[in-house]
């Protein structure tokens, strides 16, 4: 920066303004002002109005409603739908505002809005779709059955289990990796300037891994844990068998197509994320409760085990929930792992073959009969509320158990 | 107990598990673990280099594919007829369309609600929007590609005649509505670190908020603009089963969005989906496209992360 010579001293006459440039005036810049905050608000509509959209037009087809252009019942069923999203949000926020914050008039009041707003809005959903609808899709049985030749009877149980199966082994395995990690990136941090120099290298290597496409991840997972590299023989004839692969317990060397290996695929998947979050949420304990913890004699894991991971687990927490959440939602690295289409019975142990929701969705919705996009629909619903379900846990946590630490 | 001369208990015995010598131990271990979790994020990606590495050289190695042709073909038909052509480039084509469809789309919107949220929205509409903003970054893709099949085809379709039931500009569509929410939170993060002196100093002097906005926070936040979207397109480059969904899966060589595209990760899944015999050419075929796409991401996150650090303002 050279600017320090260039400041004219107070005595010089101020420099001339340039003949050609034309200076807007004031009203003009206030124009281009509240024009650009028309471009914001419309284009920051036009985002909301668009995943409004997606989630009204999915909410259609579960119930059995089918796609039409240019239909005025589609537009007016559409903003029907927002207007209920809309008011239920308000309404989430507006309570969690009464149950946490002060208690002031003005929140009742938009509850009360938003929850009249509400009930109008679902009114007009229901009656705008009871008239078309040709099957409500989302039934109880969709629940409980599994896939089915007939679409009216499909149903997404064998998935269901198999995403708890297939999340509880990556959960298992990617937290307690994930959050070592960090705590070896932000808590030992080394002194020695080689360490170091190798600390700054793996955090670069976390970078990039959380940039790598899931479906790498599937292709790794493939030959890592699938196949074991062809060092174990091949996935029908296993070298190493242990109990009987119809009972409960059974375990086998290479894993071949089974909850296992796709666990341990989506463990690689969300392990970067994991890393992250878990890495700011110890960054954000106050440096003086390690000094506070060292200056009595602990070590630096007595310091980390007592006192810096208990202040940082909300955090811990809400990553690794929203990690699952991913998770649950990933697709592609299990479909190059399972590579199965449909399957009548959920997992019996952990080799066994499974399928997961959203790998269950892609089939569905890749089917050519009509029928079974809402049914994919109906699956999405399902998941999605599975995945809401997940975030307000999140939050919830995120609200309840953070204390102000500094 | 016993009782020490001055009459006060004595404190408790040191017990064993208090000696320096366990505490030390106990600390190693520790520390050994800890480095073993760490260490497993580098094997990972050795892993993967090493995988791809090595069956990648076991599909160059067959005979009916060079290098040279993998890198300059244009023809890329490894299921159908006699004549197979492993020609990488009608793949990349297909990703490359959709990328530039769903960037049109997420890049401007993206910016501009971010400058909105950041410099204009009222700071309760910013508290609402924001973790809005994460549960849709954490839709699974699957829904945005049903979305794209069911919904935006068929209104393309009304809209023109000309596009087919699958075509890359639903593809497209649906990946920029997909990284919509993930390029406007991290551009909103990365104005929002910008201090708020500059803003003053800018109102200071008269300038108007879009002024301010766009001749002073913009370009000092730009470093992290830039690594936003580097990491938008990222995403839409290994983005999977939305392109598997709604793009096709004829692997041609155009630019025109009303046409089935193959993209690199569709190929990959129509792959998987077919039953090929494991230790076939088009088995390895698959391995190389995945390296392909490897290295195109690793270059993405790699230069956005020389942005950030090279050309990161740092403001007190």
């Amino acid at each position: 920066m050279s600017q320090a010579s260039a400041i004219p001293s107070p005595r010089d006459p101020a420099p001339p303004i340039a003949a050609n440039v034309r200076y807007k005036s004031r009203s003009q810049r206030k124009m281009i002002d509240m024009g650009f905050v028309a471009v914001c608000v419309t284009s920051a509509s036009l985002s909301i109005i668009i995943l409004l959209y997606l989630l009204a037009s999915i909410a259609r087809q579960a119930l059995g409603v089918n796609f039409e252009t240019n239909s005025f019942k589609n537009v007016l069923f559409s903003s029907a739908f927002s207007l209920t999203l809309i008011s239920l949000i308000v309404l989430m926020i507006a309570g969690f505002g009464l149950l946490f914050g002060k208690r002031s008039r003005s929140r009742l009041i938009t509850v009360a809005v938003a929850a009249t707003l509400l009930v109008l809005g679902l009114l007009a959903t229901v009656s705008i779709v009871k008239g078309e609808s040709t099957y409500i899709y989302l039934t109880k049985t969709f629940l409980t059955e599994p896939h089915s030749y007939k679409p009216r009877n499909a149903g997404m149980y064998p998935a269901i289990i198999g995403s708890v199966f297939v999340c509880a082994v990556c959960a298992a395995t990617a937290i307690p990796i994930g959050v070592g990690t960090a705590i070896l990136l932000e808590e030992f941090k080394p002194k020695n300037n080689k360490l170091r120099r190798v600390q700054s290298f793996v955090q670069l290597n976390i970078t990039n891994l959380a940039g790598v496409p899931s479906i790498v991840y599937g292709t790794l997972g493939l030959t890592a844990f699938v196949y074991m590299f062809g060092l174990f023989g091949t996935v029908n004839e296993p070298l190493l068998e242990i109990g009987s692969s119809k009972s409960g317990f059974y375990f086998r060397l290479p894993f071949g197509r089974g909850v296992l290996a796709a666990g341990l695929t989506l463990m690689l998947v969300v392990q970067p994320i994991i890393i992250v979050a878990s890495q700011e949420a110890l960054r954000a304990v106050p440096d003086s409760l390690r000094q506070g913890a060292l200056a009595l004699g602990a070590t630096r894991w007595q310091t980390v085990w007592n006192i810096t991971l208990p202040a940082s687990i909300p955090g811990i927490m809400t990553g690794s929930i929203l990690a699952m959440s991913r998770a649950i939602g990933e697709a592609a690295p299990i479909l190059v792992v399972s590579a199965i289409g449909y399957i009548a019975l959920p997992p019996q142990n952990l080799m066994g073959k499974f399928t997961v929701m959203p790998l269950q969705i892609f089939n569905w919705a890749s089917e050519a009969k009509h029928e079974y996009h809402n049914v994919a629909a109906a699956g999405i619903v399902v998941l999605l509320a599975e995945l809401l379900t997940f975030n307000a846990v999140a939050v919830f946590v995120r609200q309840k158990f953070t204390k102000q630490l500094s | 107990m016993s009782q020490s001369p001055l009459g006060l208990p004595s404190l408790p015995p040191i017990g064993l598990n208090r000696s320096s010598g366990l505490r030390r131990a106990r600390e190693t271990v520790v520390i050994g673990t800890l480095i073993c979790c760490g260490l497993f994020s580098l094997l990972t990606t050795v892993t993967i280099i090493v995988v791809l590495t090595k069956e990648t050289a076991s599909f160059f190695g067959r005979d009916e594919v060079t290098v040279l042709d993998f890198i300059t073909g244009t023809e890329w038909n490894p299921l159908l007829g006699n004549e197979k052509h492993f020609g990488i480039w009608p793949l990349i084509c297909g990703t490359m369309l959709i990328t530039v469809i769903a960037m049109g789309l997420a890049l401007p919107l993206g910016l501009i609600t971010a400058i909105w949220l950041s410099e204009y929205a009222h700071p309760t509409l910013r508290a609402v929007v924001k973790p809005v903003l994460e549960v849709l970054a954490g839709i699974p893709t699957v829904v945005f590609g049903f979305f794209a099949l069911t919904v935006i085809t068929p209104n393309l379709k009304w809209l023109h005649e000309g596009f087919g039931v699958y075509n890359a500009m639903s593809a497209g569509l649906a990946v920029g509505i997909m990284t919509l929410p993930i390029v406007t939170s991290l551009t909103e993060d990365a104005l929002r670190a910008v201090p708020k002196s500059l803003r003053e100093a800018s109102y200071g002097v008269g300038a108007t908020r879009f002024e301010t906005s766009i001749k002073v926070v913009v370009p000092a936040a730009l470093s992290g603009i830039v690594a936003a979207f580097l990491l938008a397109i990222a995403r839409a480059v290994g983005e999977t089963m939305i392109v598997a969904l709604a793009a096709g899966s004829t692997a041609q060589l155009t630019i025109n969005p009303q046409d089935s595209v193959q993209p690199m990760t569709g190929f990959i899944v129509q792959m998987v989906k077919g039953d090929v015999s494991n230790f076939d050419i088009e088995y390895y075929s698959l391995y190389a496209v995945a390296a392909t796409l490897f290295i195109m991401t690793f270059l993405l996150t790699v230069v956005g992360h020389k942005i950030r650090v090279r050309f990161r303002q740092e403001y007190q």
